[in-house]
């Protein structure tokens, strides 16, 4: 015989309670290794997914509204070592079924055989040709179509020339297609092609690049360039490629004099940037700027000539307020040297607002209808206007009075076509007409003709790419990046798994208390034979490490099948914070081992700690210090309990003293403490009673001393019943009512009606008579919309780690009392926190609001944080992120002001975001005005209320499966009271055994053993209960929460009925052994 | 070989408020292969007092003195070698390791002895043997009666070849014919192994079968 030997017989031989035991570990550590595995699978298949939806792009060039030509691609591919692929990249509009199915949100890609090799396809892509299609496998699922159908794809209209710049017009800026459907593209066929950092696969549509580009009338462009590697960083990408385009990348168009006296210099988006101005000047800085502008009327005593091109080529050194005129304006207004005469034109706002302004200037010259003033080329090439036939034709951006169009304008137009008609000083031109597409419509250098050549050559090498907007992108690292950091779902199901680990672990520890205890006196025996305590804990500590291993193998098998339930509910009833199918089981050995040792070290501790206890107590010869060592205990306890609850109160009183703001997380720590608090308290009493005289007068108090008996044990039972009821009541009350006062301004909807995104982006402002007029739209609700700078979605739908969410730029004054904040400086949320966003903080520092869980766990950020972006001139900007707003319909993005957006994001087109304000009542008035009218352009809208809830239902998902384990974790406290019950019930069987004797009926027994349980059940579901109500206060004192008292009331008493269901089964059973009836007889 | 000076002991109440004298100023000498017999009610201190020479409970007062050295001087070491080799212990019930079979149980005490365990598997042979025990050695003690259980608690004790032998209500729980036999076996080691024997007993019948009888009352021992 030796120690191992000992442990070994003792195993087998207490093999059922061993038994108990070992599935007691195996649930903990299935539990923490399934949230491991768990953990492994998500951050596997957000991998995986990067690799799906990447193909073999590591570094994209995005040039946004901007088109290179198709030759940049072709000279990189020559030129270095990497093959890149041009995509003609548009946002379209799915319609099938006559109209009936329709998705608002395809990107469409133009491609060609260079994309086959980003795919790892062979003749997929290239073999597309007319109206064929592939489309992704999801967007043929909702449209309900195959290869061989046919239907509607409606796309943003691609031009050269900003649809938003000044005078262009907007209309059309959709074309029509009728596609026919080659193939269905499944994830290995690159079918789910994203840049985003999103597990959710777009809507994805591929077409040839050429047939795009014949529709677009584009001529062989491209907005997307994608590197299948062979690039070392972004910033040498960025010199590559600047040092490989040409003017035709940059919009220029360079164009010699007949007369080869000069070159002139034009942009394709009719306003030169400011940038590539710049860089003109650098090579040749005696180049002319030039700025022509269209404008509404030159007028003189009562006489007006309307729409004329006025323009800054002169020679002449004009003051700010002299003009120049042509003989034909002089003889129709009868101006002349020294008059005064006044221009009027618009200036153009963000959403096309146009401001009408005047300006007087004073006639210094009246030049002949000649050279060089007779110039039509010094007209901007604006589609629509420059090139109309006659007036009458013209489609400008700007409302045109026809009416107002004489017959000699006919004559004008069909003469000198644009030719301005007045001349001015640049620098009035600028201070008048800049805007943020830039200063001047052309340069002109006074070269011959061999100039144009070597400008071509010199001034692309002097813009850097970025600066006009292309952006450089190490997607495949950042993706993976992402991936990386994104949700950790071994720490959520790990938090979430919490009490269910507590609760296998307090299960554990009370199985093996239960063991030793029942071994009591075998110990006492081995220490009489003089077998020190440390052989004796050896000797059972052995026998625990075989139980807990073999445990925690059971463990690891039962973790796998943990795993596969779980994803089973992320794919099904929890896919809500998930949001996508391609979730896929990983299983990692060493996963499984950390897995196995954590919970083998929990199982040790959880088994040591009472052995050592017990041994020690063998050990110990003083016996009677028990006694004073109790009473001290008990002290000890009732000190630390009430000064834990006094914290707990103390907090809760600064709370309220503090007036309004509330700070839950306040809330949630008085409760903890109170919990703690009130357990220690509990066993302070037990202690108390325990070493204290009481007098047995009926059944209950019977039943307390019979608790007290083994205090520890009735402490666990409580413990166990304290935190689940905690748990459950605090889960169910964090819970959120999805549609509770949304309507409010101060609610997560900010009061708003609906909440919209469109396609194609809306150019006017929608608060314009014209502009509803235009598109149909009625009256009675107020439309505010926000422009968009493409990002992530930061929002708790997207399982990645987001570094740069979308912006969105909005009119501050526009959310003036709306929304709620939850964080920010204490001086930041007094008064109107939307103010925030106007200040001007130092240069490339803007200020920013998101939504609080934005900030926090999308972002991993706090109130204060930067973060950093391109702004559209290259250069970076860092939102600093002011004010956190309560849960909202924002979740996602990162909210900036109108102005600072349009200062670092000049050129941005239009509006793509909307809040639709109005009367409830008239909610389906407005959902058919806005449908109806906006259907072109993409227009999905959907109640504010039900994208709040959305976000929502992934938090109350996350509370649901809170609740689930917590539920479980009760189920195991349950088992725990049962065995608990049923052991003391045999151990005690001489004692009823002598009850029964005595005359104690069944019934007086049962009731007895159940008053004992029953105790020890209210002590835990009371105690857990208040506490819960505490943490969760400002749940119950807010409307937007299911919280309620009769919730509360509720589940008290399904947690006391199955208590009591449970006591009174186990306690029959006891009862009824055979055992007693045997003990009785020994008795 | 064993004296015991002036021991006191008292327990308090569950309150501490109330201290119970049980023992008051106990005195008694042991010497080589003596056997004695102590008397007295239940609840006099009797199992205390065991507890006190088997050094598993501490007195208040008063000493313990083993072959000239006060027990409470002993280290924990050492306390653990006295128990295991100097002093075996026989309890009312058998407190056998339910898990291990007869041969096994009175080899426990070897586990931590440093004595030949060839030696010890030969001497407890030859006891299963004359106690008749050996043909069931590989049973465990559940399918034993409750003399032949108490039988081998005897032997687990005589195991290490002790010098005192403490056994407390061995025959508590056992009928009149296994009374005898556990009497006769405890009287033929004291004969044959020159074990001293302190036993403790209501029996006055088998008191009367030790050289020395006490009465322990009111806390003190009397001669008898």
């Amino acid at each position: 015989m030796n120690p191992f030997k000992l442990a070994i017989k003792s195993l087998i031989y207490y093999r059922k309670r061993n038994l108990f035991l070992a599935l007691g570990i195996a649930i903990s550590t299935a539990v923490l290794t399934g949230a491991f595995v768990v953990g492994d699978s998500v951050k596997y298949s957000l991998n995986r997914i990067v690799e799906l939806r990447l193909g073999a792009v590591t570094h994209t060039m995005e040039s946004g509204d901007r088109y290179f030509t198709l030759a940049l691609a072709d000279t990189f591919s020559r030129v270095y070592e990497t093959d890149p692929a041009p995509v003609l990249s548009l946002d379209g509009i799915a319609i099938a079924g006559g109209g009936k199915r329709r998705i608002n949100d395809v990107q469409v890609h133009g491609v060609d055989k260079r994309f086959d090799r980003i795919a790892g396809t062979d003749g997929y892509y290239g073999g597309l040709t007319g109206d064929s299609v592939v489309i992704s496998r999801n967007l043929a699922d909702r449209l309900s179509i195959g290869p061989g159908e046919e239907f509607l794809l409606r796309m943003t209209r691609a031009s050269l020339v900003p649809v938003n710049a000044p005078f262009v017009s907007d209309d059309e800026n959709t074309i029509s297609l009728r596609v026919a459907i080659r193939d269905v593209a499944g994830v290995y066929e690159l079918g789910a092609f994203s840049l985003e950092n999103s597990q959710t696969a777009p809507f994805n549509l591929f077409i040839s690049i050429e047939r795009l580009n014949d529709l677009m009338e584009l001529g062989g462009r491209a907005n997307l360039l994608l590197f299948p590697g062979g690039v070392e960083n972004t910033n040498e990408l960025e010199q590559q490629v600047a040092g490989l385009w040409d003017v035709r990348d940059l919009g220029l168009k360079l164009q010699g004099d007949p007369g080869g006296k000069f070159t002139e210099i034009k942009s394709e988006r009719v306003f030169i940037d400011d940038s590539i101005a710049n860089a003109i000047l650098e090579v040749r800085p005696g180049a002319r700027p030039i700025l022509t502008y269209f404008v509404n009327y030159l007028a003189h005593s009562g006489r007006s000539t309307p729409y004329s091109f006025v323009s800054t080529f002169t020679d002449s050194d004009l003051r700010k307020d002299e003009i120049i005129i042509n003989e034909w304006l002089a003889d129709d207004i009868d101006a002349g040297f020294g008059d005064t005469i006044r221009l009027g034109y618009y200036v153009v706002g963000p959403l096309r607002e146009l401001d009408p302004a005047e300006k007087k200037f004073v006639v210094r010259e009246v030049v002949p209808m000649e050279e060089p003033f007779l110039d039509q080329r010094l007209m901007p090439d604006i589609p629509g206007l420059s090139d109309a036939g006659n007036c009458r034709d013209w489609d400008t951006g700007v409302p045109i009075s026809l009416d107002s169009i004489r017959d000699k304008d006919e004559d004008y137009w069909e003469r000198y076509r644009g030719t301005p008609k007045a001349f001015i000083a640049v620098g009035q031109a600028e201070e008048m007409w800049e805007n943020r597409f830039g200063k001047y419509t052309s340069f002109r250098v006074e070269e011959g003709q061999d100039a144009a050549r070597a400008l071509s050559e010199s001034i692309p090498g002097r813009v850097r790419p970025s600066e006009i907007g292309y952006r450089f992108t190490p997607v495949l690292e950042r993706s993976s990046f992402s991936a990386r950091n994104g949700v950790d779902f071994s720490e959520l199901f790990g938090g979430l798994s919490f009490f269910l680990l507590a609760g296998a672990v307090l299960l554990t520890v009370l199985l093996f208390r239960l063991n030793i205890g029942e071994r009591e006196e075998q110990l006492k025996t081995l220490r009489a034979t003089g077998i020190p305590a440390r052989t004796v804990q050896r000797v059972l500590l052995l026998e625990g490490m075989i139980v807990a291993i073999s445990g925690g193998i059971i463990g690891i098998f039962l973790s796998v099948i943990y795993n596969q339930l779980v994803f089973i509910a992320l794919n099904s009833i929890w896919r809500d914070i998930v949001r996508t199918d391609m979730l896929e089981v990983a299983i990692r050995f060493p996963t499984l081992l950390t897995g196995l040792g954590i919970s083998l070290l929990i199982a040790m501790a959880a088994i040591y700690f009472p052995l050592r206890k017990q041994v020690r107590h063998l050990a110990n010869r003083a016996c009677s210090k028990h006694f004073r060592k109790s009473r001290m205990r008990s002290k000890i306890l009732f000190t630390s309990g009430i000064t834990a609850t006094a914290i707990a109160l103390v907090l809760l009183v600064i709370q309220f003293l503090n007036g309004k703001s509330v700070d839950p997380g306040i809330f949630f720590v008085s409760g903890g403490l109170l919990l703690v608090g009130g357990l220690v308290l509990v066993y302070g009493y037990l202690e108390r009673l325990g070493s204290g005289k009481s007098q047995v007068n009926d059944l209950v108090t019977l039943g307390i001393k019979n608790a007290l008996r083994n205090r520890t044990r009735s402490i666990t039972v409580i413990m166990m019943f304290a935190l689940g009821t905690f748990l459950v009541i605090s889960t169910g009350s964090n819970k959120k009512d999805l549609f509770v006062n949304a309507d409010e301004r101060s609610s997560g909807t900010g009061g708003f009606l609906y909440f919209a995104e469109s396609t194609v982006p809306v150019l006017q402002d929608l608060s314009d008579e014209a502009a509803r007029l235009d598109y149909g739209l009625g009256d009675g609700y107020k439309v505010v919309q926000m422009r968009v700078a493409e990002g992530d979605d930061a929002s708790c739908l997207n399982l990645n780690r987001i570094q740069t969410p979308r912006i969105l730029g909005v009119d501050p004054r526009e959310l003036s009392g709306r929304f709620s904040f939850v964080s920010g400086t204490g001086r930041d949320l007094v008064g109107d926190p939307w103010e925030l966003l106007e200040q001007d903080l130092d240069k490339n520092v803007v200020p920013a609001i998101a939504d609080e869980t934005v900030i926090k766990w999308s972002l991993g950020m706090t109130v204060g944080d930067t973060l950093v972006y391109q702004a559209e001139n290259g250069r970076q900007i860092h939102l600093v992120l002011m004010a956190g707003t309560a849960p909202s319909i924002f979740q996602g993005n990162v909210l900036i002001s109108r102005d600072h957006f349009l200062r670092y994001f000049p050129q941005n087109t239009g509006t793509r975001v909307f809040l639709v304000d109005g009367p409830v009542e008239d909610s389906t008035m407005i959902s058919e005005d806005l449908e109806a009218g906006m259907r072109d352009l993409g227009w999905e809208m959907e109640y504010a209320a039900a994208r709040l809830a959305a976000f929502n239902t992934v938090t109350n998902t996350y509370l649901s499966i809170f609740l689930v384990m917590g539920a479980l974790g009760l189920l195991l406290g349950t088992i725990g009271l049962s065995i608990v019950l049923f052991r003391s019930i045999i151990e005690r069987r001489e004692e009823l055994a002598i009850l029964r004797a005595v005359g104690y009926g069944k019934k007086k027994i049962m009731r007895m053993i159940m008053t004992e349980y029953l105790l020890l059940l209210l002590a835990g579901t009371i105690t857990g209960s208040l506490a819960a109500v505490i943490a969760t206060l400002p749940a119950f004192m807010s409307r937007n929460s299911g919280a309620s008292l009769e919730m509360v009331f509720v589940i008290v008493l399904v947690l006391l009925l199955n208590g009591v269901i449970w006591i009174r089964w186990i306690t029959g059973i006891g009862l009824r052994t055979k055992v007693l009836g045997a003990a009785m007889r020994n008795e | 070989m064993l004296k015991i000076e002036e021991v006191y002991k008292s327990f308090g109440n569950q309150a501490g408020t109330e201290q119970q004298q049980v023992l008051q100023g106990i005195g008694l000498e042991v010497g080589e292969g003596e056997t004695i017999a102590i008397l007295g009610p239940s609840g006099s201190g009797k199992s205390t007092l065991m507890n006190i020479i088997g050094a598993l409970e501490e007195p208040d007062r008063g000493e313990v003195i083993y072959r000239g050295r006060k027990i409470n001087d002993y280290t924990e070491k050492e306390l653990d070698r006295f128990r295991n080799e100097e002093v075996g212990f026989v309890f009312q019930f058998h407190q056998l390791l339910p898990q291990c079979n007869l041969q096994e149980n009175v080899l426990i005490p070897t586990l931590v002895s440093k004595a030949d365990r060839k030696e010890k598997r030969a001497y407890a042979e030859s006891l299963l043997k004359r106690t008749g025990l050996w043909e069931h050695r590989h049973k465990l003690p559940g399918q034993l009666s409750g003399g032949e259980c108490q039988r081998t608690a005897v032997i687990r004790a005589m195991i290490n070849r002790p010098k005192l032998l403490l056994a407390d209500e061995p025959t508590g729980a056992l009928d009149g014919r296994n009374v005898d036999v556990l009497t006769d076996l405890l009287m033929e080691l004291n004969r044959d192994e020159k074990v001293a024997i302190i036993l403790v007993t209501h029996s006055r019948e088998l008191a009367s079968r030790m050289g020395k009888v006490y009465e322990l009352k009111n806390g003190v021992l009397h001669q008898q």
